[in-house]
């Protein structure tokens, strides 16, 4: 219990700086963040009133605390762009990229620890080779080009899957019908994981292999079935932790993939964003993928500990 | 995209007993590199690109900036064309000869850059110290709650598109992760005996820093910053097709997909060959900078 609380005592001035980023975003911007508001032609009256209006008058650190305090309580302002609150825009986004993340980083820890596993129990022959071959692939493929030639491939030319979207006309809240749209951009997000993964994976394996413990287990008589079960256990923290990373990863990585796919999800929320200069909807986008990175990384830090007492001690 | 994963493999294993003898290492690194088939295709990829880079105006009559509008979208195997045209009618291969320049460029000037500043700051917290430790790593530990590619979007996303803000941008990303690796190859040389000696003799922070530290640091930087290469190519490009990065009409890989993915329905082909090219380029960067690491001897 203390070990929880000292974790997120721990991650607190992380999220304070990632709060100090997303807010010094606007400020590096280059010109006033009223010019996006007003016509050219605004008298300055009209100018001060927005300035006024938007807060803008007050002094930097002023602004800083109305905004986080305001943050905290999940209220991030007005989007410049469309007039609406942001939280209105983020819910729904939010939800939609976390089905399109999660189902990419399953597909990434699966295909992922599968080719780690074939790949480590044939070490050095060519099958491992191959393998990893294909993991160095994954890790190098531009994610929007791979999804440019799935879509090509699969929906232009065989005609298998939906092109883009999350659900065809008419079909809103049809699991069956997201499912198929969830292939392509899934598979297309997660194909960087696998190769993370398996690279990742490989190596923890190796690892664990060459272990003293591994031949007194087998000098023992343990079935093999139990010696697996005590490799997987001892393989698997950096293996979590890889896949938590990859989570966060593919949150970022969603940006691209929902753009091409016109996936109404966080990432395309924010490609929007960033051409309208929409800064109170950028400023909240990375506050929130900084924030659920922190508390992922807390999560796989506890996983470890609960799979490998060893870690609780250090 | 990946630098978190890959921060924890180079300093994983230190080779303290192979520090001293910097002649004898150099020549082994290069000797096993030269027997290393996939260092070898790789160098050769990477040589490749760069040269047809640089003479590309010689080896193309056409602009690529300006095409003619009446060829636009043709198909892979037209005559003059052979990768066919884009949107506005450029000939694909002309502007791929050309947008290696930028990828190239993308890929290696941000690691340079990042490589000074994040081994500035890692020695200056791996060197001095307690507050300035703290100070310095806790600063930067805030860079790694961004998944590089948020982080990277983000400053661009601010700062408007084009290269020079790409070029703030994508060092900011790597700056974390070289520090870090900086400054624990400068804890491990503080522990040694001959840093030891030179603090004894009386040497000043400037002199053992610049005699001692820099030198012995050089291998694992060297070695992790060729792994970033790769990394820095594809969120380059990445920025590029999001319309962050280079902005048109000059040539680049990941902006040519940007505009080309429009035209995926009708002419689907054309789309390939620019990423193709990000694909084999970062992949020939990658696979060299697995064989550095190996040929240094930095990964266990």
């Amino acid at each position: 219990m203390t070990r929880i609380f000292h974790r997120i005592l721990l991650a607190i001035p992380t999220l304070f700086g990632i709060s100090v980023v997303a807010f010094a975003l606007v400020h590096i911007m280059p010109g006033s963040p009223v010019d996006a508001l007003v016509p050219p032609d605004a008298t300055a009256d009209v100018r001060a009133q927005v300035i006024h209006s938007f807060g803008l008058d007050k002094p930097l650190p002023v602004q800083y605390g109305l905004w986080l305090l305001n943050a905290l309580h999940g209220n991030f302002g007005i989007s410049m762009g469309m007039r609406v609150p942001v939280n209105q825009l983020l819910g729904q986004a939010i939800e939609n990229t976390l089905i399109l993340a999660v189902a990419a980083a399953v597909f990434g820890f699966l295909a992922g620890t599968v080719l780690g596993i074939i790949s480590s129990l044939n070490q050095g022959n060519w099958i491992d080779r191959f393998v990893s071959a294909i993991g160095l692939v994954g890790v190098s493929v531009p994610a929007y080009w791979f999804a440019m030639i799935m879509v090509i491939l699969f929906s232009v030319k065989l005609g298998w899957l939906p092109t883009s979207g999350m659900y065809s006309q008419g079909q809103q809240g049809n699991v069956l019908d997201l499912l198929g749209h969830l292939i392509i951009p899934a598979i297309s997000l997660g194909i960087t994981s696998v190769g993370v993964t398996s690279r990742m994976v490989r190596a923890s394996f190796i690892q664990v292999i060459q272990q003293d413990f591994v031949l007194a287990l087998r000098a023992k008589g343990l079935e093999r079935r139990m010696i697996l079960w005590h490799w997987l256990r001892n393989a698997a923290p950096p293996i979590l932790t890889v896949t938590g990373l990859e989570l966060g990863y593919l949150l970022g990585g969603s940006i691209l993939i929902e753009t091409i796919f016109a996936w109404p999800g966080l990432g395309g929320l924010l490609n929007g964003a960033i051409g309208l200069r929409d800064m109170p909807v950028i400023q909240a986008g990375i506050l929130l993928i900084g924030t659920m990175f922190v508390v992922i990384n807390i999560f796989v830090d506890f996983a470890n500990a609960r799979v490998d007492p060893r870690i609780q001690r250090t | 995209m990946e630098i978190a994963v890959k921060k924890l493999e180079p300093v994983k294993k230190p080779d303290l007993a192979e520090i001293e003898e910097t002649g004898q290492r150099k020549r082994s690194f290069i000797h096993k590199l030269y027997q290393d088939p996939i260092a070898w295709a790789s160098t050769i990829w990477i040589v490749l690109v760069i040269a047809v880079a640089a003479l590309a105006p010689l080896l193309t009559p056409y602009s690529p900036v300006s095409g003619n509008v009446a060829q636009r979208l043709l198909t892979l195997g037209s005559v003059g064309h052979v990768l066919g045209t884009d949107e506005q009618g450029r000939d694909i291969v002309t502007r791929i000869l050309f947008g290696g320049r930028m990828t190239l460029l993308m890929g290696i000037a941000p690691v340079a850059i990042a490589a000074v500043i994040g081994c500035a700051l890692g020695v200056a917290a791996g060197y001095f110290g307690r507050v300035v430790h703290a100070i310095i790593m806790r600063c930067l530990d805030v860079f790694y709650a961004f998944p590089a590619l948020v982080l990277a979007i983000a400053i661009s996303a601010a700062m408007g598109p084009g290269v020079k803000n790409t070029f703030v941008a994508l060092p900011i990303v790597f700056i974390a992760p070289i520090a870090r690796v900086t400054e624990s190859a400068v804890k491990r040389i503080k522990g040694l005996e001959f840093f030891e000696a030179a603090r004894a003799s009386g040497a000043g922070h400037w002199m053992i820093i610049r005699h001692h530290v820099l030198g012995n640091i050089f291998r694992p930087v060297f070695a992790y910053g060729s792994t970033l290469i790769g990394i820095s190519i594809l969120v380059a490009s990445s920025l590029s097709f999001l319309g962050l990065g280079v902005t048109p009409p000059t040539a680049e890989w990941g902006n040519m997909l940007g505009s080309l993915k429009d035209a995926l329905f009708t002419q689907p082909a054309v789309a390939i060959a620019p990423g193709a090219m990000i694909f084999l380029t970062a992949l020939s960067f990658n696979l060299l900078g697995d064989s550095i690491q190996d040929a240094l001897d930095v990964r266990s």
